[in-house]
């Protein structure tokens, strides 16, 4: 990997973070959103080629919209985090952007509920379904879009993330 | 290298998925356990947490500001998109409004007048003009436990912790936090919100309080009051930390009782008008800040209104 695609992940990841920040003027039930994107970013990032976004650059971008967003200290963290290990465990097939986008969704219903369970968990009260619920919808439409345009972005002939394997198609 | 080297047959191909699971790697499970430490510590509002935050904002401050310049003609044009949609309704509800502004300014004309005169005869004694800071939101709350906004004015602008802040539609929160370039401002909807407010021409008083939803609740009003919805509510001034009067939206009837849809739009802030609104409350929430600074702004050093730039 070249040093440019070596950086260039997490700096994608952190932009997107500061941008998850800011003052964006959406709704009540799209404000989950925009944290969701770096998650989104890290695991097709981690899809593409593993380590190319570190857990240590997950855990910090968490933790930057955590601090960003005046919430609880660990929340993104852990959201991300989890996002980057649901790129090692689950990764979708290589170089079909239909069968992973059709992997993803289970996939984000798990990372959304992890997020409404931590967060029902940490708040000690019901938090309201339909943030996170859109949250789900829209992380599933933004999918192919951020396959298409991140991807390319690490992606190398030989990449290790599709190891060598005996009688493997081309 | 050396299978390759000797694969003749070509057995050996990238592709495919490894059947092998990865292993979990440590460095993950120490980031995720010092994640959900964190989780606790901030449970727990540890002042390590509150201030680490501080810090936080204080130094990405300049970025998100940045950040903001250059994405403005994006957000603009996301604004301008949705109010495309939704122009039609807002022309017939604004023609609507304008007609019964009309009558009400000449009402109201005539009501300035009356009150001059009254004051007049009297003595009345003039509530001196309240200074106040305009700030630019440069970063807000978008997850699920809290209603605050980041605005790029603090200390050194002599804004304190427990000062209300407003925009052109009415109450927006206050102050709870003042770093020496941030502020955090817990917006009236934030679930640790709670405001005495005054509903209706009658003045019944009541609590507002939030929710983390759109629509702070109305609890503890007064016994035998009649409340309906549309009637206006508007700070009441007990307990000294908002000036009386503070207008903040209107009564909507809701399934589990009364609510207030705040008048000024929380989910599109972008500036916002900090009061310098020198209560005896203020040495309570703010003990940092010095007994001088709120009177001191009062005393007209930061001018009637000013804005950060």
């Amino acid at each position: 990997m070249t040093t440019v695609r070596r950086t260039l992940s997490p700096l994608i990841v952190l932009a997107l973070a500061v941008l998850a920040a800011l003052p964006w003027g959406l709704g009540d039930h799209l404000r989950m959103l925009p944290p969701f994107i770096p998650a989104l970013a890290i695991y097709v990032l981690g899809t593409e080629r593993r380590g190319a976004v570190p857990e240590m650059i997950a855990f910090i971008a968490g933790l930057s919209v955590d601090a960003m967003t005046q919430g609880p200290l660990g929340y993104w963290g852990l959201i991300y985090l989890f996002a980057s290990f649901a790129a090692v465990v689950v990764p979708p097939p290589a170089g079909r952007v239909l069968a992973g986008w059709a992997m993803f969704v289970p996939i984000s219903i798990a990372l959304v509920l992890t997020a409404y369970v931590v967060g029902l968990v940490y708040a000690m009260a019901l938090l309201p379904l339909a943030p996170f619920a859109a949250a789900v919808v829209l992380l599933v439409v933004a999918y192919p879009f951020a396959a298409i345009l991140l991807a390319p972005l690490v992606r190398s002939r030989a990449s290790p993330q599709r190891p060598l394997v005996r009688g493997g198609s081309a | 290298m050396a299978i390759l080297k000797h694969d003749s047959h070509d057995l050996i191909r990238r592709g495919g998925r490894s059947g092998r699971r990865q292993p979990l790697s440590v460095m993950l499970a120490l980031l995720a356990f010092v994640a959900v430490a964190l989780l606790m510590l901030s449970r727990l509002d540890h002042t390590y947490v509150r201030q680490f935050r501080s810090y936080f904002a204080e130094a990405t401050a300049p970025v998100m500001d940045a950040a903001q310049d250059y994405l403005e003609p994006v957000r603009r044009a996301g604004r301008q998109a949705a109010s495309y949609v939704e122009l039609a309704g807002r022309i017939e509800e604004l023609e609507r409004r304008n007609q019964e502004l009309e009558s009400w300014r000449w009402r109201a004309k005539e009501l300035e007048r009356q009150l001059q005169d009254l004051s007049r005869v009297a003595r009345v004694v003039h509530e001196e003009e309240r200074p106040t800071l305009t700030a630019r939101v440069i970063a807000t709350s978008t997850g699920a436990f809290a209603r605050s906004a980041i605005v790029n004015a603090g200390r050194a602008q002599l804004v304190r912790v427990g000062y209300p802040v407003v925009n052109g539609d009415g109450l927006v929160g206050r102050v709870v936090d003042a770093a020496e370039r941030t502020s955090r401002v817990l917006l009236v909807t934030d679930i640790n919100s709670r405001i005495p407010v005054h509903v209706g021409d009658t003045s019944v008083r009541a609590l507002m309080v939030g929710d983390n939803g759109s629509r702070p609740r109305l609890t503890f009003i007064s016994e035998g009051a009649t409340i309906a919805a549309g009637m206006d509510v508007f700070t009441s001034g007990v307990g000294g930390l908002f000036p009386r009067g503070l207008r903040i939206g209107e009564v909507v009837a809701t399934a589990s009782g009364f609510a207030v849809a705040p008048r000024a739009a929380l989910d599109t802030l972008e500036y916002l008008s900090v009061l310098f609104f020198a209560s005896p409350a203020l040495e309570l929430t703010d003990q940092e800040g010095g007994v001088g600074t709120g009177r001191r702004a009062a005393a007209g050093s930061v001018g009637t209104s000013k804005a950060v730039p």
